[in-house]
């Protein structure tokens, strides 16, 4: 069963963290709101994820990307999932659609690998737009070969949820997206008993 | 060899025969979900595993009210595959000990700690009476040597069991039992037991528990 090959992916908002850290940056530069509403159309299929997530970064660009890293290194997460991925990093990756720019320095603190999307900056060292936006499911190239875990809590990991070997819905906080229910082999709603499944991964 | 037990409830099915269009375990006795009640009667085991399937929400829904740190596994195949397939999905991840149980059994207490704390492989019988029972053929020596479907016999079997992890992933897709067949003879337990399948049996299992769950004073 357990297979020190194993690749452990894990979606970052709402998963390691306990909060979404898009309306937590939001609140910090004043746009709550509009941030709030794009979410909610995102969530119910109105507007499609990745014109969604231009727009946000668009609408957050003016933020200083110190200050945006500030507020994710204070983020409140999942403290016995993230020591358990700490503790097995070598085999951990983070799979983020945020930017490059917004979590690098999280992952560096953490020694954590990562895929994100990517951000183009401007000659003062702000965010001018999206340079790449990660589709999370190209992520299984880079794992041929091997049995991979997928953890995510939304309705953009389901596809990676579906196509690794082993995906499990995160519901500690709420539940999975219909989709998410649709091809995960597992849904969990307890930290222990998520660190508890992975051991025996 | 790993003594740690993982106890399956398999709740995936659709319960066509009851016709309440929810599955069976949140069908409610006596005012509480069956599942509700088995999870009463395992507060002590840590390792809790249900499998769900049609309108698995509804049984997440209730587990994060009463239990969530009990492990949820989804059986996609629950309208062409038999409880086999969600034996097999629910112990994946064990490597020890598997005690299954269907999530539309009420059973009573005695019984099912009798399986659990067993030191061998078990089944859990009672004596025959539901309508479309699994027989267990009973050999001298107190070890069931057989089940079917086909051969009358005093016993039926509840569908509680204790096999090694190896065994409850091997059962096949369809009924347990004819995955069982392979891997007698067993040693078993009686355990006092409602099985709900349709409006009669949840009428009994709601006397059942209106008389305080005490099955044999009922019957004897």
């Amino acid at each position: 069963m357990r297979d020190s090959d194993t690749a452990f992916l894990f979606d970052f908002d709402g998963t390691v963290t306990s909060v979404e850290l898009l309306p937590l940056i939001a609140a910090e530069v004043g746009l709550s709101e509009p941030i709030a509403q794009l979410t909610r159309d995102t969530i119910e299929g109105r507007v499609p994820f990745d014109e969604s997530f231009r727009t946000r970064v668009a609408l957050l660009r003016h933020a200083p990307i110190a200050q945006v890293a500030e507020i994710v290194a204070e983020a409140p997460v999942f403290s016995d999932l993230l020591e358990w991925i700490v503790a097995h990093r070598d085999r951990c990756w983070i799979v983020t659609g945020n930017l490059d720019c917004w979590v690098d320095a999280w992952m560096q603190r953490h020694g954590l690998q990562y895929f994100s999307s990517t951000a183009e900056l401007t000659q003062v060292g702000s965010v001018a737009g999206v340079r790449t936006l990660l589709r999370k499911e190209t992520v299984l190239q880079h794992f041929r070969g091997r049995r991979t875990v997928m953890v995510g809590d939304g309705a953009n990991d389901a596809q990676l949820i579906a196509d690794a070997d082993v995906g499990i819905g995160m519901a500690i906080v709420h539940d999975v997206p219909p989709v998410v229910l649709e091809v995960a082999d597992w849904v969990i709603m307890d930290e222990e008993a998520l660190c508890r499944t992975l051991s025996r991964l | 060899m790993s003594d740690t037990v993982t106890v399956v409830i398999s709740a995936a099915g659709m319960g066509t025969r009851l016709g309440m269009n929810v599955p069976k375990a949140l069908v409610p006795v006596g005012g509480k979900p069956i599942l509700a009640r088995q999870l009463d009667l395992l507060s002590d085991v840590d390792d809790v595993v249900v499998v769900v399937g049609f309108r698995g929400q509804l049984v997440i829904d209730l587990l994060r009210e009463i239990r969530s740190n009990v492990t949820v596994a989804l059986n996609h195949e629950f309208t062409t595959t038999g409880t086999a397939a969600s034996v097999a999905k629910g112990a994946e991840l064990s490597d020890g000990w598997v005690v299954s149980l269907d999530g539309d059994l009420l059973v009573q207490e005695d019984g099912l700690r009798r399986v659990l704390d067993h030191p061998r492989a078990c089944l859990g019988l009672t004596p025959a009476r539901s309508k479309s029972p699994v027989w267990a053929e009973v050999d001298g020596d107190g070890m069931v040597r057989g089940l079917s479907q086909e051969r009358e016999t005093h016993w039926e079997w509840s569908g509680l069991m204790k096999v090694r992890h190896e065994v409850a992933r091997g059962l096949g897709t369809g009924h347990v039992f004819s995955g069982m067949n392979n891997v007698l003879p067993m040693e078993y337990h009686q355990v006092d037991c409602v099985e709900v399948d349709d409006l009669d049996d949840l009428h009994e299992a709601e006397m059942w528990a209106a008389s305080g769950d005490r099955l044999g004073e009922r019957r004897g």
